[in-house]
């Protein structure tokens, strides 16, 4: 007797091109063979690709992405989304619908190995539990990244939770400042000291983290990040001095823009693990003022201190904390790239007018610079700046323009800076432009790249 | 006239206008031209006697799945009435209609099939068509259907 299985593969496949998605999800439930088939035809339809990382959110609305039904749909064809390489959980306004996609979630580890947890949250009352639940998923599909957006709405209770010894996490980032706030940053600290494998974190402007960083023991951090004003007080930078003392695998630190105006004492450390540093000018100040400190520094990044606290009057003070830095890199032998925002309260100025202190100061060691913000100049600043350079970076071998807008050159005016660069600055090798590099002289010939090789 | 055969021995006899909306019968006769050469024939004539005269799909019919294939289930009257059939003969005349190269008739079988199918659980397709379950119990969609029913509306 003949029966639907005796049918061979592509009158199979025939009858799932007929059939409705909802039937293909029953015949891909049904048994192994027609998974297969019925599965494949279902993710044809939805225009699922395995290969693609995938966003879900939880309202159908958005337009951005699957929702979690479709989710869950392709997991009750895969068994498993494990060759799915990014997930993003933004959950759903009612605490209620949120509770059942936390569960949801927990299918999503069948055989898991997401790399990337990001969840996202919103208002809605009870949190605690809920959160206690994801940051269990989190740990138990073992993902290596995990990111905390939003408001994170915690409960007139303390947060209980008690994590596990992890190995999988290794990127941690949050923005959320309730988080860090004084009843609530227990169980972060707690988190944090058991992912024994945590190698970057990057936190968002929260005074919070000058009391959780002298509570942190993490061997295998080798990176942390700040963003805006989160190391916020005189005191924070030596907080974050003696973490990075006691973390010797910590090579690369960016300690946000928050511009002290108060000198600081210099660093008591002598921190010659540290590579590369992105501070403003007066941390950068507390870091390298003393030679001896931070001795095998590669690359350094000037931040502009934060809009607010660029005042009129503050200007003049600025560039002479500016030149002060300057004096203070230019003799160290390791340094090899310096970055510098262009537009930099009162450098521009500094420059055109060629201040005696803007020129005292010569990097003869550095071979690469970069200027960001370089868009912000008047085209006849720009040369400037060429010449400037030539007098102040007398060894650089790489130049690079990184700027937030495009500069809008054509061939013509491309080909013309080039030939200004390969002028003011004849050791020039490379030229980094539109975040692309390439020869001097082929940015001169070939201003537009028209000859590929 | 031609005579088809069927593989135990009974003669049948039809219009060759008939049994050419058989692709791989028209090409049989295009190949051997007059000839005495058996066919072998399940159970079709009357299938193509009822659609004799209507245009054959273009042989690259298949290229524009969109307008041909869409998924529509539905079936004419007549189709729907000769297809009422039980499963045995439903999948063995679509079977037929794949060997024979019958592309209308194998769309009305496939469609049935689809239809049969149409708001049924797995469990509920595995009894209709006899199929073993042969997943290990974790993979089991219905397991994951229950713990989310609030994701019914698909």
């Amino acid at each position: 007797m003949v029966t639907l299985m005796d049918l061979p593969e592509e009158l199979l496949c025939s009858i799932c091109e007929k059939a409705e998605p909802s039937t293909l999800l029953s015949l891909a439930a049904s048994c192994k063979r027609l998974n297969r088939i019925a599965g494949s035809q279902y993710l044809l339809f939805i225009s699922h690709d395995s290969q693609r990382p995938l966003l879900f959110v939880a309202d159908k609305e958005t337009s951005i992405a699957m929702s979690f039904n479709t989710l869950r749909n392709i997991m009750s064809i895969a068994g498993s989304t494990s060759r799915v390489t990014t997930v993003t959980f933004q959950f759903s306004f009612s605490a209620e619908k949120t509770l059942q996609q936390i569960r949801l979630a927990t299918f999503l580890g069948v055989k898991s190995d997401i790399p990337y947890f990001s969840p996202s949250f919103n208002m809605f009352p009870s949190f605690n539990g809920e959160f206690g639940r994801l940051l269990w998923e989190a740990h138990r599909l073992r993902c290596s990244s995990l990111t905390l957006f939003g408001i994170i709405p915690f409960t007139q209770d303390c947060f209980k939770f008690s994590p596990l010894i992890n190995t999988s996490l290794s990127y941690f980032a949050v923005d959320a400042a309730f988080l860090l706030s004084r009843a609530q940053r227990g169980w972060l600290i707690e988190l944090l000291n058991a992912s024994k494998a945590i190698s970057h974190i990057r936190a968002y402007g929260s005074e919070g983290w000058t009391h959780i960083l002298p509570k942190l023991r993490l061997p295998s951090i080798t990176g942390i990040s700040f963003i805006g004003k989160a190391v916020g007080t005189p005191s924070a930078i030596e907080i974050l001095a003696e973490f990075c003392n006691r973390h010797q695998n910590l090579c690369r630190i960016d300690c946000g823009s928050y511009q002290s105006k108060t000198s600081l004492t210099p660093c008591q450390y002598s921190l010659s693990q540290m590579q590369e540093l992105r501070a403003s000018v007066s941390q950068l100040l507390y870091f390298v003022s003393d030679p001896s400190r931070l001795c095998n520094l590669k690359v350094i990044e000037i931040q502009c201190p934060e809009l607010d606290l660029h005042l009129p009057s503050m200007s003049s003070h600025s560039t002479t904390g500016l030149w002060h830095l300057f004096s203070c890199l230019c003799d160290r032998p390791s340094i090899q790239e310096l970055i510098v925002p262009a537009n930099f309260p009162g450098l521009e100025k500094d420059v055109l007018s060629k201040t005696q202190s803007s020129l005292e100061s010569r990097f003869i060691y550095l071979t690469k610079l970069q200027f960001r913000e370089f868009h912000s100049l008047a085209e006849p600043a720009r040369q400037d700046f060429l010449k400037w350079s030539s007098k102040v970076f007398p060894s650089l071998k790489s130049l690079e323009l990184a700027y937030s807008m495009s500069m809008g050159w054509d061939a013509e005016q491309t080909s013309c800076f080039a030939r200004t660069v390969a002028k003011e600055l004849p050791l020039i090798e490379n030229l980094t432009l539109e975040y692309r590099t390439r020869r001097v002289r082929e940015w001169i010939e070939d201003p537009l790249e028209s000859t590929k090789a | 006239m031609v005579t088809l055969v069927t593989s135990d021995n009974e003669k049948f006899n039809a219009e060759k206008e008939v049994v050419e909306r058989s692709v791989l019968i028209k090409n049989m006769l295009e190949d051997v031209g007059e000839s005495d050469q058996p066919i072998p024939l399940p159970m079709f004539l009357e299938y193509c006697e009822h659609h004799r005269g209507e245009p054959l799909p273009a042989p690259d019919a298949d290229t524009s799945q969109d307008d041909t294939r869409k998924r529509t289930t539905d079936i004419s009257e007549w189709d729907q009435k000769f297809i009422t059939v039980d499963q045995e003969m439903l999948f063995e005349i679509i079977l037929a209609a794949n060997y024979l190269d019958i592309k209308s008739l194998l769309d009305v079988g496939c469609k049935t099939v689809a239809n049969m199918i149409k708001g049924k659980t797995p469990e509920e397709i595995r009894k209709l068509f006899n199929i073993v379950n042969d997943f290990t119990p974790r993979r089991r969609c219905a397991q994951i259907k229950k713990e989310n029913e609030w994701a019914e509306d698909r």
